[in-house]
């Protein structure tokens, strides 16, 4: 798959006047990344002021206080009389596994393998109590937790509590019951707190935490955890700040919200990545387009035993930003550009296939500029990558648009 | 002084509306139209193009990305809509924005964007930049910080 590739498969115009060694590529504005005050912005996972303290809920609220959007809600109620009433609260109640009911239509069909998960998994400390609604009968119909109290149950049948399994239907856990009988609050209650009503975690937040474990409790022992701690670490040398998507700061020079894409890339490559956009892209937002693009040309290059240091390679990689700055501004008008050009090369290359809706490979902004980099005369071994996206007679480089780059590179060589 | 203009070009101007003095921008390849349709018609009344800029129009869709990205917290929010004006608490003006145009055109090398010239500003309506690529010499200059404060 991977073929070092000493010539362009592209015509290459080059000046035999010119003496090899001394080749000018005709390209020379070379982008430079710009510091950055970073004191102006907040790292929420800042090392030096992580401390282990709680946040009193008087504090939220004072916080909530200061929130137009809810304010205005709550002085809406205020102002028409609106009052709730407390004793329609759910509470919490130990009830026996024998007084428990499925409702079908607010319950989806147990999953064996989520079952199967709760089971090896088992913490007791991490078991939620049962939401369910009080039935005219006395029993309590569960709306939210069956994959719970099954597996607490079938651990009760089986003695696994140091109880009597033969008396296993008493055995009683925590559930919370809203006294509310009709049947279908109960599967509007379900869809409440398995969709509606939930805010779901993001991918920050999941992220926040791993490294936190590491930073302030010193949970050394978990993999994924100090992985974490590593991304966000490099993240913090790059200044390329993670930050959640609500963060004031998001999508300022300086951060990212781009999570998957710093977990997909192995540490060497995401140091790479984010080394090469302070170099040359800093003081603009880091666009997504940073991460394939120079991760797969890491990673190919890497793989075909190519430097990815030294003057050479820096020479190179000068030269490969030189084609981004003068033909697409930067990495976001590259990533737009690249998936018009896809689109209209695939729609012209595979006229057999469907052509709506086809995904640009990740490798496709690299295999352009590569092209692109090579027509221009560009000499630095490159990855296979750019023979790429070459088919039926159509190359995507024919598909670029013709004033910002085709009209460029004819001009230049 | 030769001027590098690519065959698609437009325009990244500066306004101050003038029944409100709120500031705000944007981008645009018909400079006339915009400025007759998108704000003195709706507002019914005369506004102008305080200081625009003119080039390559991938660099000023640029420009424009980075000023939205860092200023997005500067943004005027309407009826929970963020606009493109900025919140006048933020005590920012037309000269605010400029010089972060202007340093942005500057450190970020974007060669092929210039600035109008102060004789031919504010842009108001029934003006025309008849020509521009034929004579941008009349028109336009190169971006420089010393020119920044009008």
């Amino acid at each position: 798959m991977f073929n070092l590739v000493d010539s362009s498969p592209l015509d290459v115009k080059v000046d035999s006047q010119i003496p090899p060694n001394s080749y000018v590529f005709p390209f020379k504005v070379v982008p430079k990344g710009k510091k950055i005050n970073m004191s102006k912005l907040s790292n929420p996972l800042d090392p030096a002021k992580l401390t282990p303290t709680s946040k009193p809920i008087t504090e939220v609220v004072s916080e909530l206080e200061g929130e137009a959007k809810i304010m205005d809600i709550i002085n809406g109620y205020k102002a028409n009389g609106k009052v709730f009433n407390p004793n329609l609260f759910g509470k919490f109640q130990m009830i026996s596994v024998k007084d428990t009911t499925v409702n079908d239509v607010a319950q989806r069909l147990y999953d064996t393998d989520n079952g199967a998960g709760i089971a090896r998994n088992f913490d007791e400390r991490l078991l939620s109590p049962i939401r369910a609604t009080s039935q005219v009968c006395g029993s309590a119909s569960v709306y939210d937790g069956l994959h719970t109290i099954g597996q607490v149950a079938l651990f009760a049948k089986h003695g696994l509590f140091g109880n009597d399994p033969t008396d296993w239907e008493n055995f009683k856990f925590p559930f919370f019951v809203v006294d509310e009988p009709y049947p279908s609050f109960t599967s509007h209650a379900a869809l409440h707190t398995n969709g509606k009503g939930q805010k779901k975690w993001g991918k920050f937040d999941f992220h926040r935490v791993a490294v936190t474990n590491v930073r302030i409790y010193h949970l050394l022992d978990n993999k994924h955890d100090n992985r974490a701690e590593a991304i966000q670490t490099l993240c913090e040398k790059y200044e390329a700040w993670p930050l959640p998507l609500n963060h004031k700061d998001n999508g300022k020079a300086g951060t990212q919200g781009h999570i998957d894409a710093i977990y997909k890339w192995n540490l060497p490559s995401l140091r790479f990545i984010l080394k090469t956009h302070k170099k040359y892209w800093h003081g603009t937002k880091l666009d997504p387009q940073a991460f394939s693009l120079y991760g797969n040309l890491y990673e190919h290059m890497t793989k075909l035993k190519i430097p990815t240091t030294g003057v050479e390679f820096d020479k190179f990689l000068d030269n490969f930003h030189a084609v981004i700055h003068e033909c697409f501004v930067g990495l976001r008008q590259l990533r737009i550009e690249t998936a018009r050009a896809h689109a209209a090369w695939y729609k012209s290359a595979y006229t057999s296939r469907r052509t709506s809706k086809v995904e640009v490979p990740y490798n496709c902004a690299l295999a352009i500029v590569l092209k692109i980099y090579k027509k221009l005369g560009g000499t630095h071994h490159v990855p296979g990558d750019v023979v790429e996206f070459n088919y039926n007679g159509f190359d995507i480089y024919s598909f670029l648009d013709q004033d910002a780059v085709l009209d460029k590179v004819d001009h230049a060589i | 002084m030769q001027f590098k203009l690519t065959k698609k070009c437009g325009w990244f101007y500066i306004l101050q509306l003038s029944h409100n003095k709120i500031w705000g921008f944007g981008i645009t390849i018909h400079e006339a139209a915009r400025l007759r349709e998108g704000y003195c018609n709706p507002s019914c009344s005369k506004q102008e193009f305080w200081h625009m800029y003119y080039g390559d129009i991938n660099q000023i869709t640029d420009l424009e990305n980075h000023l939205k990205s860092e200023w997005d917290n500067k943004m005027l929010v309407l009826f929970d809509k963020k606009l493109e004006w900025v919140d006048p608490k933020h005590n920012l003006s037309g000269n605010d924005i400029k010089l972060f145009c202007d340093e942005r055109i500057i450190d970020y090398q974007y060669s092929n964007l210039y600035s109008v010239k102060a004789e031919h500003l504010p842009y108001s309506p029934g003006k025309y930049f008849k020509y521009i690529n034929d004579d941008p010499g009349k028109f336009l200059e190169p971006v420089t910080l010393s020119h920044t404060v009008l």
